[in-house]
């Protein structure tokens, strides 16, 4: 399939500190990423790089197989590049209305008739005047999706597009991406694991400005290699182990069987939410309830979890019934193969 | 930053620090030690700048007065007495302080229009009561002393207080004061408001005290001897070098506390970058009611009542009293040979309408290049790393007008600058020196504060760098960019000091004419050239109305039409 966009060992310093470092990945046509990772990692500024608004300190970046950046230079100017980008304060024009937001972007791509067309796609038709103070928090997320999409773009960008919407204008947004997108290749920068898996099919983590993991959804999730991967994609907690055989690690919580894949004795195990159970005495190892919490995964059903604490480390523990209580002293077994990961 | 804007920076910058720097660098060059008497110079100086110094502080502690409680009590107030409040306190700051200091003459003065009835009334007046006694008295006041200079600058600037004390309100998350109020009551409110207000208002001060050192026409109305009149007074006798040297005190006393007040507000964000680029506190003020209203109505009449309500008074007092005019007032000046405010405007025309046009094309020129200017530079050093060369030139606004005026003439006064010197170029060069900081800095947070990155999207959309500006930073940042302009006009055309040094001759501007006329003519006539002068100032203001009027009209003929 041909790579729509190809990002080859990109570093981006600001003033002296790196925000990026060495970036390497290629993203095929119709493709969807994720890219995650905490605040201040480089997510934003990967997109921005991307759209030609900022020049690479190193490295290049290549759109539809033309170098559209290179080391300390921009080559293709950002209103060529063919990309869209919907801003994390959205970056509306205060002085246009709806209408005229889209088309300003639908000039020289359809007019003001693919920029009407969009506005009854986004269910908005009837709003085309409505400046934009009256326009709802909501409303004003579909406008800047609309003007994006009205540019025709290759290749859509999105800064954490949702960030200030309630759990159920959400959703609505995520339905209107699906239909709205097509075969059009997303870049979608998020903190929402909901976001990432709902909308994407592949997913880049980012930490400190490095590369942690980049691959199908399904194989990262499967296969996390670092502590920052499985913490943003909160697979489960992750424990200091030293491998002592084949297999096996020892951590506060007890001997633990796992799939090593790290050369060092120093690992972190990480322990998916399940793993964890009550054992009768004496087997398994002796914690203390340090405290209780509710849990709800799915919305179905609300489990009780107890925070139990070893010598020094915590693990969240499902518990079966409501008789354990705060003090209480429980013998826990962390049961299955757990992955080790680098930190 | 492309190759072109790269090497247009340092060009732009030198021009501009040419523009602004060129009139003081050439006023410290004449600094020699071959001046002499400089003891007796500095003698003589002592005095007048004290006098200079406590009118200045007189200004600043009541502008603080004036300034900060109509800042609170406006800000409370519902939005559409808040609007007209705050344009009636802008109004103030745009009304020339000589046209102010003039109003208290008229109405307060010795034989003030209120001031002497109401000293007559209360039994002050002369004990015989005969007609020739009581013409003669003259209530003893304080109108011509410091103080009463200190009191008109106040008048003038107190809005200079008032609206940073209103951005740091505005700025400020709501939810700390009623933090404050659950911890300590009404006590804790005001505590933590004198915390959060304290530090900037008194930064609003310090430029108070600065701008009212560098004022030059007041005290000359007022006929109080402040170092300025004593700088004034070197050059006309032709002692550049001694005027120098006075200058120097003044200027070091206005750089050190305008430069002082610039830094605590930089230091409180009332006045920074962060402060202009859209800082919104998530929780505002409870919405004001009626009482607040009523409140800030109150205060409004208090603070605006010095520099903006007597000024009114004044003019239409004399306005009126020009209909029948009195015996005394029927002089030999033909302004007054008809009666009636129409005439009197009439006849203000025909004395002083070549000044009056001269300054308005002059002024509208000065405006329109300074705007461009500022356009042009705050464009090209954007980047961050430039952003200081903005704060440069904006400390321009500290070389006091008699620095200028003497700096230009030390400068152009040769015999292969005639061209320059003996034309009005070179006003528009005073002009530029004194108000393109201040155009400069207005239109710099226009500019800021419209988000990169609506920039960003423009570019995405396809636009280059003309489109961007054209359509969406030009859109955005207009208002902004409108009171530069309107800034850079209404300061020039009323521009005293530096404007009487470099005029050239028979080409005189309306604002030293007006001045000159307060000297030594009569009331009503003098009452008539202002209002001319106003109008000057006005006419800005009045295009905008009549282009909406012509909207108007046009859309009710088209909707007859459809």
């Amino acid at each position: 399939m041909k790579s729509i966009l190809v990002v080859t060992g990109l570093s981006h310093a600001y003033n002296g500190s790196l925000a990026l470092d060495q970036l390497s990945f290629a993203l095929c046509a119709g493709e969807r990423l994720a890219v995650l990772g905490p605040s201040g990692s480089g997510k934003t500024t990967l997109l921005r790089l991307i759209a030609g608004l900022e020049t690479p300190t190193l490295g290049d970046i290549a759109l539809a197989d033309q170098t559209a950046s290179q080391t300390g230079e921009v080559l293709i100017a950002p209103q060529h590049r063919g990309v869209a980008m919907v801003f994390q304060g959205l970056a509306l024009f205060p002085h246009l209305n709806a209408l005229e937001q889209i088309s300003f972007a639908a000039r020289g791509h359809g007019g003001v008739a693919h920029a009407l067309e969009l506005l009854d796609r986004i269910g908005l038709s009837h709003r085309a005047s409505a400046r934009l103070d009256q326009l709802s928090g909501g409303e004003r997320q579909r406008i800047a999706l609309a003007r994006a999409l009205a540019q025709k773009p290759r290749l859509i960008l999105m800064d954490e597009p949702f960030a200030s919407l309630d759990d159920e204008k959400r959703a609505e947004m995520r339905e209107l991406l699906q239909t709205l997108l097509d075969e059009t290749t997303l870049v979608l920068v998020t903190h929402s694991r909901e976001d990432a898996f709902q909308l994407t099919n592949r997913v880049l983590v980012l930490d400190r400005g490095r590369l942690r993991a980049f691959g199908a959804l399904e194989e990262v999730v499967a296969n996390p290699c670092h502590s920052a991967v499985a913490k943003t994609l909160g697979l489960g907690q992750l424990l200091a182990g030293e491998i002592v055989g084949p297999g096996e690690a020892i951590t506060e919580f007890g001997r633990i069987a796992v799939l090593n894949k790290s050369k060092s004795s120093k690992v972190q195990v990480l322990v998916r939410p399940g793993q964890p159970r009550i054992v009768p005495r004496p087997a398994g190892v002796e914690v203390e309830v340090v405290s209780l919490e509710l849990r709800s995964p799915d919305l179905r059903e609300v489990r009780r979890v107890a925070v139990v604490k070893a010598a020094t480390e915590t693990l969240r523990l499902i518990l079966p019934d409501k008789t354990v209580a705060v003090g209480d002293r429980l013998h826990i077994r962390i049961e299955g193969e757990c992955d080790t990961v680098e930190s | 930053m492309n190759k072109w804007s790269r090497s247009a920076v340092p060009a732009i910058s030198l021009l501009g620090v040419a523009i602004v720097f060129s009139p003081l660098v050439a006023a410290l060059i004449g600094v020699d030690s071959k001046t002499t008497g400089q003891s007796e110079l500095f003698h003589g100086a002592g005095r007048p700048l004290c006098i200079s110094a406590l009118s200045a502080l007189t200004s600043a502690m009541v502008a603080l007065a004036l300034g900060v409680p109509f800042a609170i009590l406006t800000e409370k107030a519902r939005p559409l007495v808040r609007h007209l409040v705050w344009v009636l306190g802008l109004l103030a700051l745009m009304v020339p302080p000589y046209m102010v200091a003039e109003s208290w003459i008229v109405l307060l003065g010795p034989v003030g229009k209120v001031s002497k009835p109401l000293a007559l009334s209360l039994g002050f007046g002369p004990p015989s009561s005969q007609a020739l006694e009581v013409a003669r008295f003259a209530v003893p006041g304080f109108v011509f002393t410091w103080f009463g200079v200190g009191i008109v600058m106040a008048g003038c600037l107190f809005p200079v207080v008032s609206i940073v004390v209103a951005s740091v309100l505005r700025r400020t998350d709501w939810r700390v004061f009623e933090a404050a109020r659950l911890i300590q009551g009404q006590k804790g409110v005001r505590r933590t408001a004198v915390r959060v207000l304290a530090p900037s208002a008194l930064g609003a001060a310090l430029l108070v005290f600065a701008a009212a050192l560098m004022e030059f026409a007041v005290p000359q109305v007022l006929r109080v001897r402040t170092i300025g009149e004593a700088i004034y007074e070197r050059i006309q006798q032709g002692e550049l070098g001694n005027a120098t040297w006075l200058g120097l005190p003044l200027l070091a006393l206005i750089v050190l506390s305008g430069a002082l007040g610039a830094l605590v507000l930089m230091r409180e964000r009332a006045a920074s970058l962060a402060g202009l680029e859209g800082e919104i506190p998530k929780f505002r003020a409870r919405p004001g009611s009626a009482k607040d209203d009523t409140r800030a109505g109150l205060m409004a009449l208090v603070a605006l009542t010095p520099g903006l309500l007597m000024p009114i008074i004044s003019l239409s007092w004399s306005a009126i009293a020009a209909i029948e005019p009195s015996a005394s007032a029927m002089g030999n000046h033909r302004v007054l040979r008809t009666s009636g405010l129409l005439n009197s405007l009439q006849g203000a025309w025909e004395l002083a309408h070549n000044d009056a046009v001269r300054t308005v094309v002059l002024g509208l020129l000065a405006a329109c290049l300074a705007t461009l200017f500022s356009i042009g530079f705050c464009r090209l050093t954007a980047p961050s790393r430039w952003k200081w060369l903005v704060g440069g030139l904006g400390a321009g606004l500290a070389v006091p007008a008699p620095v200028v005026g003497l700096g230009l003439i030390k400068l152009w006064d040769h015999a292969w600058t005639a061209g320059i010197y003996q034309s009005l170029a070179i006003v528009l060069l005073a002009w530029f020196a004194r108000f393109l900081p201040l155009t400069l800095l207005i239109a710099y947070a226009a500019l800021a504060k419209v988000p990169r990155e609506l920039e960003d999207c423009a570019a995405l959309a396809g636009r280059g760098g003309w489109g961007k500006f054209k359509s969406v930073i030009l859109p955005n940042a207009a208002p902004g960019i409108a009171a530069a302009w309107l800034a850079a006009y209404v300061f020039s055309t009323t521009e005293f000091s530096a404007t009487l040094l470099v005029s050239p001759p028979g080409k005189p501007l309306l604002a030293p004419s007006v001045v000159n006329l307060m000297r030594r003519g009569q009331d009503s006539e003098i009452a008539a050239c202002q209002f001319l002068l106003l109008c000057v100032v006005a006419l800005p203001l009045a295009v905008p109305l009549v282009v909406g009027f012509i909207r108007a009209v046009v859309g009710v003929r088209q909707t007859r039409t459809a």
